[in-house]
């Protein structure tokens, strides 16, 4: 089962880390090069990672994000996240020269579980029905 | 009574079924799993039952062990393995004349196989009614969990999937003990909420009228809001699904080998197998196996005794004394927990079944004992099962639990790790292939829907959290490497035969008749 379609899987471990797994069909690569006036063998395979919590996502609004330099031999990546208790979604791309990201693939969201108990303690109590 | 216990014990065994293979070491695994934990737990229980003990406690079945206890070959198979065992201990008998502390112990053996067979024949092979029995005898809740034990918090991403496994489960509980549970076990307590385009596994436990399910206790304190009783009380999730936290104390007690009862020295030493410590040609006549492999014959107590031969009558009176500690312990925190929350507070126990006996051979003893205690010697600690407990205290705390489960550090590490992460891209693939099955056209109907029931099977067998835990502890990791990629190949070349339009019958046939799972449910649910 090598046809991968273009594809990134983003999974949750634990409140810190995460996995990512990506596919980007040469088509795609050379498409993505087309489409930003960009040569992709020479710019940098980058994950980009977005903060979207209690937003719907349009590639431009996550509250921030942050970047990982990755090689193109690679398809996964584990990832150690700072902020637990936070949404995330993952973007597999290329950055070029000038700092300019081009993303190839978009991930799911994950939600990043709590690391200890909730600050809040407002009670809703509901009978079983 | 001042507080309730809530024993729920998960019964598992991922499906080793090898129809090509007799005598394969997996399949051992199951008949050591029925001749140690289920046959003693089932006599420990009918024992009470006889009594007129007033008990409660949970069973949860896992689908993939019902269709194996209900399978006529593997039923003939353990026969055979009884019969070897006998054979074995009678062997041993003549071998051990002259050392009466062993002698002894052979002869327990003997005993024991000889009232497998007894107890076997009685429920006609198959142990699924003996738990339909403890459950009409008003005593056992019996619950169901996913087909094939998937851990479900990797598989939301594929809503469908996760539906599958649970549906299944439930439609095989249905089948069996002719009824819909009102519970369900998730697999290795995996929990995980809604997110993103992932549905709250308690949205789809709601969705098939489920009331309840148990997790471990991070799910439950790192929910939100803060759970005020923690622990101690269920919590309802947004979906309406109740859930029920572990106790670690009383997890530490019945599980630890180092702080707990199983370690004790006087407890036979479980590692000491003599199919390990005899020579192969002494063994291999009764295992059939050319390598040393377990034969369920142990005679050693435990390390820190200086493990000598183990003595059962001053294992008995140790298990006494863990199950009266156990007893004051549980009626100890009941009262201080009452006094603090002003109702009765629920201490739930949950174990896999294959503790009691398999890993901690006192353990059904023990366990017995326990319950005899708090039917009979006690008014502080009520035995309950959940729907027991949600009739007294039907109203409960609003709180969405966290991704949780009940493996190492409590999330998913055990089944997403470097060493088998490589089988989650494969098999999302293979689910999203479904839909291919679905479109398909100009394919003579009976074919395609056997095609797509065995590419079903494949994927559920490959999706067992089994064989993902195997490679990450690194034990049977070959075979579990092997099953996954096996079950893998199996869709690949069943989609292959998709993509021609052509189906090659002889050899669905041959291989349904090898991974055979939920046939009458995938005859009657799905195409």
């Amino acid at each position: 089962m090598n046809e991968y379609p273009d594809r990134a899987y983003f999974l949750p471990k634990d409140p810190h880390w995460t996995f990512i797994w990506w596919h980007v069909s040469p088509e795609t690569v050379e498409r993505v090069g087309l489409e930003g006036g960009f040569d992709p063998l020479q710019a940098q395979w980058t994950l980009r990672i977005h903060d979207v919590t209690d937003i719907l996502f349009d590639d431009t609004n996550s509250h921030f994000h942050f970047d990982v330099d990755i090689s193109p031999e690679i398809d996964h990546w584990y990832l150690e996240i700072w902020a637990a208790d936070r949404n995330y979604c993952a973007q597999a791309g290329f950055k070029t020269a000038a700092g300019r990201f081009h993303p190839a693939v978009t991930s799911n969201t994950i939600c990043l579980p709590r690391d200890g108990p909730s600050a809040s303690n407002e009670e809703s109590w509901t009978t079983l029905t | 009574m001042k507080g309730c216990l809530l024993f729920v014990l998960n019964t598992h065994m991922p499906f080793v079924r090898n129809a090509a293979q007799p005598h394969s070491e997996e399949e051992n695994w199951l008949f050591e799993a029925i001749t140690e934990s289920y046959i003693p737990l089932i006599e420990a229980l009918s024992g009470l039952v006889r009594d007129g003990a007033r008990f409660r406690i949970t069973i949860s079945l896992t689908p993939c062990l019902v269709a194996q206890l209900a399978d006529p070959l593997l039923q003939q198979r353990y026969l055979g393995y009884l019969e070897d065992r006998v054979r074995l201990a009678e062997r041993e008998m003549a071998r051990l004349g002259g050392r009466p502390d062993f002698l002894r112990l052979a002869q327990m053996y003997h005993q024991h196989f000889v009232r497998c067979r007894r107890v076997f024949a009685h429920w006609n092979h198959d142990l699924t009614a003996a738990f339909a029995f403890l459950r009409d005898a008003g005593c056992v809740e019996l619950l169901t969990s996913a087909a094939t034990h998937a851990y479900l918090p990797l598989w939301t991403l594929y809503p469908r999937a996760a539906r599958l496994q649970i549906q299944l489960g439930l439609q095989q509980h249905q089948a069996v003990f002719g009824e819909r549970p009102q519970g369900f076990w998730l697999p290795e307590c995996g929990f995980a909420p809604c997110c993103g385009r992932s549905p709250g596994i308690d949205e789809l436990l709601q969705e098939e009228g489920i009331r309840y399910t148990f997790l471990n206790a991070n799910g439950i304190l790192n929910g939100h809001p803060r759970p005020r009783f923690g622990v101690h009380a269920p919590v309802h999730s947004p979906h309406g699904v109740v859930a029920f936290g572990r106790d670690w104390g009383i997890h530490d007690l019945v599980w630890l080998e180092d702080k707990g009862y199983p370690g004790d020295p006087c407890y036979l030493d479980g590692d000491r197998d003599i199919g390990y410590e005899l020579e192969l040609e002494q063994v291999a006549p009764f295992t059939h196996i050319d390598r040393p492999a377990g034969t369920g014959i142990k005679y050693h107590r435990g390390k820190r005794a200086g493990g000598g031969a183990y003595d059962p009558d001053a294992a008995f009176r140790r298990c006494d004394a863990h199950a009266q500690h156990f007893f004051h312990w549980c009626q100890e925190r009941v009262q201080a927990l009452q006094a603090w929350m002003g109702r009765k507070p629920v201490l739930v126990a949950m174990f896999d079944t294959e503790h009691f006996g398999h890993w901690w051979r006192e353990g059904p003893t023990w366990l017995e004992l326990v319950l005899r205690k708090l039917v009979y010697d006690q008014q502080t600690v009520e035995l309950v099962t959940a729907s027991d407990y949600l009739r007294q205290y039907p109203v409960n705390q609003e709180v969405t639990p966290s991704l949780s489960s009940w493996g190492y550090q409590g999330y998913s590490e055990s089944w997403l790790m470097g060493r088998n992460h490589w089988l989650y891209p494969r098999l999302y693939r293979a689910i999203e292939r479904l839909d291919e099955f679905d479109a398909a056209a100009g394919i003579a109907e009976e074919a395609l829907r056997l095609a797509r029931q065995q590419y079903l099977r494949e994927l559920l067998l490959a999706q067992s959290s089994d064989f993902a835990f195997m490679m990450w502890r690194e034990s049977s990791r070959q075979y579990a490497e092997e099953r996954v990629r096996g079950h893998v190949e199996n869709m690949e070349a069943i989609y292959a035969q998709l993509r021609r339009g052509e189906f090659d019958r002889a050899w669905l046939g041959a291989l349904q008749e090898q991974n055979n799972i939920f046939s009458t449910q995938m005859a009657e649910n799905f195409l």
